[in-house]
């Protein structure tokens, strides 16, 4: 019978004038991809390095003292530039002022020298206060770093043993007996390109290490940019499989038919993943034929990756009642798992590998490049497989369940509470700490994504450590504290019941906190992953309780509850500084 | 045979059906009438198997309808309310698609269809779209739709609602035809349908089942007194002042050669019948009047 429903399924696709004209611009993207990313890899060949920056034509506006030259030449045909020509006093006041965001100045001889292989001088202002200041710096070195390779190259092409030597001098313009308002740049030292000391040296070497990983990594890495891309255009096709149905009440036909409710769902979760499978299929049998792909089996991991984003679809279409409903669920949903997933092939790449090795998309890169081993492979799949089996066990749950169709949509906190009434143990007084247990597990999936987003916010803004570990005390002790607020909304708790069940939250939280972080060390310091185990257990376990009991307090007797909270957060801070010192 | 024993839907707090228990024949034509949001639909939607009783059981065929829902859903015929027809494919293609999914055979499927679209008007319309089809016409070939599998309970929700007088005219007598072999279930509240096609009914109000039986009986229980008009050649004064003593009888209204009266039954009225009758006519409510005595001033 589900193969029935497959079939009905994919011929309704096929028949869709819409979808069929979105599946053949899928399919036809590819050959509009392989000429961009052939150029792009080109580029990252000839020297560059992997840019960050946003992009846009004239988006940054920069300065020139200089003659025109092969340097020049190279830096107008950046299109991000919007170059202007001035005498090094005018353009130190434009930098000043904020009309430009760099200011290059080039020594006339400039040209005889490369020329000649002798070292030759190129200063760069910048205004650390204007934001596009860093980006016209990134994108000025790009090029520097570029020309200077070049230069070597055609230094070495002549046989010749002496090194050519450009010189990147980054000064303040206050340095230039011009007083400033605006207090620009600091940055005053003079040093050879080829060991930059005016930023911290591990950060060049960072740098420096990333551009060498993206190097050897780029053909896996580009492979990967353009695989992504199907899987996430043919997430929302479940959703609308599953919610057009709703919206449209042909599911209750569905539901009158002989055949299990689970089947409705299965039949529509196997016709998309086919439709995904065919496409991922033509685009690396494109790709291998374009010579981009070297190892045809990238797609075991990708098929896992499609697995991993249709379960979660499916379990958004499944609790969503409507388009509207799912709509920003949907978008929240894919822009966490876009960084998720591209976040870890990143680090993949940049060499962090063991951490990065969790992500099926970093399988793809070792696949690629030839490198991967079943370890590697196993501990790719399994996490992201076994999250996809319980997803979409979860959305079968729900499917079942009348209310996902027929309203009123019970909430999470009333579907946990149903679980956890089911789970009494012998008396109904567990259900509160159930519930908050519960969340705790909960809380710390919601800590990660608050930590990072606000961590690289505040990193940014303040770059302070302390800042950051308030913040990370907040954001956890806000989770945990959901487990309480939705244990009280079904139980009136008294002072010390809404204690415990404030530590029970705090204790599922750190039991999982604990269970990650040592997977983590196991991966990356196995001999330290057991001291790691019990430190956690016992320190932050006990400190992840007290703090999450303290606000139970406030949360159950409310006129507390702000001074709970704030002791709540404090004891949490306290300890993240106590363990920070002692880590330092 | 249906049975229902104290079943129960919840939709969170509120309790769409309230301890339901009924018993429904085998080959009987059972109408389902309330008011909007009685908990018609809720009470159908259990009996297909579409929504699960948060409480009791319902048996059909001897088999518990939890524990057997796939054997038991492929002898259920369902028409929803609304047709909730798939616009895109072809009316043969979407019967085919039901038909193959409630296990009729490959090599019967197309005679079955040819069958059903026949007997519902619309077999020169096989293969057009259904997005191209009258609302009358989706709501006979949802008919068609219930009935591919030839099922032996066939459960109709409001299937003349919102259909010109002449397609309403068509589906009822459609349905008549089906009386002959088939367990039928028919939620409606317009009363009169109820009326011509059920041979019981229950009255269902706030999720409760107000009242299960023949139309007859109904009316006896719930209608004390009918009503009769009497027109009278003379209206001789000592007839008139044998009714006004009379306390079986009771003179609502009098004209110049008529009265109205209420009896507890025809016998009642032996005596004034004997008399010059010109016409009689009798005014006993219709079931309507037994719905509005049981759910309708509690609604109002």
């Amino acid at each position: 019978m589900i193969e029935q429903m497959v079939k009905w399924e994919l011929r309704r696709l096929f028949k869709n004038r819409k979808f069929k004209i979105a599946f053949t611009l899928q399919l036809l993207v590819i050959l509009l991809i392989i000429p961009l990313f052939g150029s792009y890899v080109k580029a990252l060949e000839e020297g560059g390095f992997f840019n960050l920056s946003i992009g846009g034509k004239g988006y940054l506006p920069i300065g020139i003292s200089s003659e025109k030259n092969s340097l020049t030449d190279i830096i107008s045909e950046n299109k991000r530039f919007d170059i202007v020509w001035v005498e090094e006093k005018e353009g130190l006041e434009l930098l000043r002022n904020g009309r430009i965001s760099a200011f290059l100045v080039i020594e006339k001889e400039f040209e005889d020298k490369i020329r000649s292989y002798r070292s030759s001088k190129v200063e760069v202002y910048i205004n650390n206060q204007n934001p596009k200041g860093v980006s016209a710096y990134s994108e000025i070195n790009t090029i520097l770093l570029g020309f200077r390779d070049g230069a070597i190259e055609a230094r070495i092409r002549d046989l010749s043993i002496v090194e050519p030597n450009i010189e990147l001098v980054s000064q303040s313009p206050l340095d230039n007996n011009t007083p400033s308002q605006n207090q620009t740049t600091q940055e005053q030292t003079t040093e050879n390109v080829t060991n930059i000391l005016d930023r911290p040296a591990n950060f060049e070497e960072q740098i420096e290490r990333t551009r060498k990983s993206f190097e050897d990594e780029q053909g896996g890495y580009i492979v990967l940019l353009v695989l992504l891309l199907p899987l996430f255009l043919s997430g929302g096709m479940l959703i609308d499989l599953l919610i057009s149905e709703k919206e449209r009440r042909t599911g209750e036909m569905l539901l009158a038919l002989p055949m299990k409710r689970e089947g409705i769902f299965y039949s529509k979760f196997i016709s998309i993943l086919a439709i995904i499978l065919f496409q991922l299929l033509f685009w690396v049998v494109a790709l291998y034929y374009f010579g981009r792909v070297t190892n045809p089996l990238i797609i075991l991991p990708l098929t896992i990756t499609a697995i991993l984003l249709l379960s979660i679809t499916g379990l958004i279409g499944v609790y969503s009642k409507n388009y509207k409903d799912s709509a920003l669920i949907v978008t929240v949903t894919f822009i966490l798992l876009f960084f998720l997933l591209f976040g870890t092939s990143t680090l993949y790449v940049a060499g962090l590998k063991e951490a990065a090795a969790i992500s099926p998309l970093s399988l793809v890169i070792a696949i690629e490049n030839g490198t991967y081993s079943l370890k590697e492979a196993a501990i790719s799949i399994l996490p992201s497989l076994s999250f996809s089996i319980i997803l979409i066990y979860l959305s079968t749950v729900l499917y079942k369940k009348d209310e996902f169709y027929f309203g009123p949509r019970p909430s999470i906190q009333d579907l946990v509470f149903e679980f956890a009434g089911k789970l009494r143990l012998k008396n109904i007084v567990f259900s509160p700490y159930l519930i908050a247990l519960i969340f705790g597990f909960i809380a710390i999936f919601i800590s990660i994504i608050f930590e990072i987003f606000f961590g690289i916010i505040a990193l940014y803004f303040t770059e302070s450590i302390f800042a950051i570990l308030f913040i990370w005390a907040t954001i956890e002790e806000l989770s945990k504290s959901i487990g309480i607020f939705s244990a009280k909304k079904y139980f009136p708790l008294k002072w010390h019941e809404g204690m415990l069940a404030g530590m029970t939250s705090g204790l599922g939280f750190a039991l999982l906190e604990d269970i990650i972080f040592t997977a983590f060390a196991l991966n990356l310091f196995p001999d330290h992953a057991l001291r790691v185990f019990v430190t956690r257990t016992f320190l932050s376990g006990g400190i992840h309780i007290v703090s999450t009991g303290v606000i139970g307090i406030g949360i159950s007797e409310r006129k507390y509850l702000v001074p709970a909270f704030l002791a709540g957060i404090l004891i949490h801070f306290i300890y993240n500084i106590t363990i920070l010192r002692g880590a330092l | 045979m249906i049975e229902f024993l104290d079943v129960s839907k919840f939709f969170g707090d509120h309790k769409a059906l309230d301890n339901a228990t009924i018993k429904i024949e085998d080959g009987t034509t059972i109408g389902i009438v309330g008011p909007n949001g009685a908990g018609k639909t809720t009470l159908i939607r259990l009996l297909c198997g579409i929504l699960k009783p948060s409480k009791g059981q319902i048996i059909i065929d001897g088999m518990d309808l939890q524990k057997h829902p796939t054997e038991i859903k492929k002898i259920i015929g369902y028409l929803p309310e609304e047709p909730n027809l798939y616009e895109r494919p072809k009316a043969g293609e979407l019967l085919e698609y039901f038909g193959l999914l409630y296990g009729v055979p490959k090599e019967k499927i197309n005679q079955r269809i040819d069958e059903l679209l026949t007997l519902v008007g619309l077999s020169d319309r096989k293969d057009w779209k259904v997005s191209s089809f009258s609302k009358g016409m989706r709501q006979r070939l949802a008919i068609s739709r219930a009935l591919i599998h030839d099922p032996k309970i066939i459960v109709f929700d409001e299937p003349t609602m919102g259909l010109d007088p002449l397609t309403s005219r068509k589906i009822r007598d459609f349905i008549k035809t089906l009386k002959k072999d088939k367990t039928i279930i028919l939620c409606t509240h317009y009363m009169y349908e109820a009326e011509q096609l059920c041979d019981k009914i229950a009255i269902i109000d706030k999720g409760k089942i107000k009242a299960y039986d023949t139309i007859e009986n109904l009316k006896k229980i719930y209608i004390k007194e009918k009503t009769f008009k009497i027109g009278l050649k003379n209206m001789k004064k000592d007839i008139l002042d044998r009714i006004s003593l009379d306390k079986n009888l009771k003179v609502e209204e009098r004209g110049e050669n008529y009265l109205v009266i209420k009896a507890r039954d025809y016998e009642d009225l032996n005596y004034v019948l004997r008399e010059d009758v010109i016409y009689f006519e009798d005014l006993t409510p219709s079931l309507e009047e037994v719905f509005i005595e049981l759910v309708g001033s509690k609604n109002d």
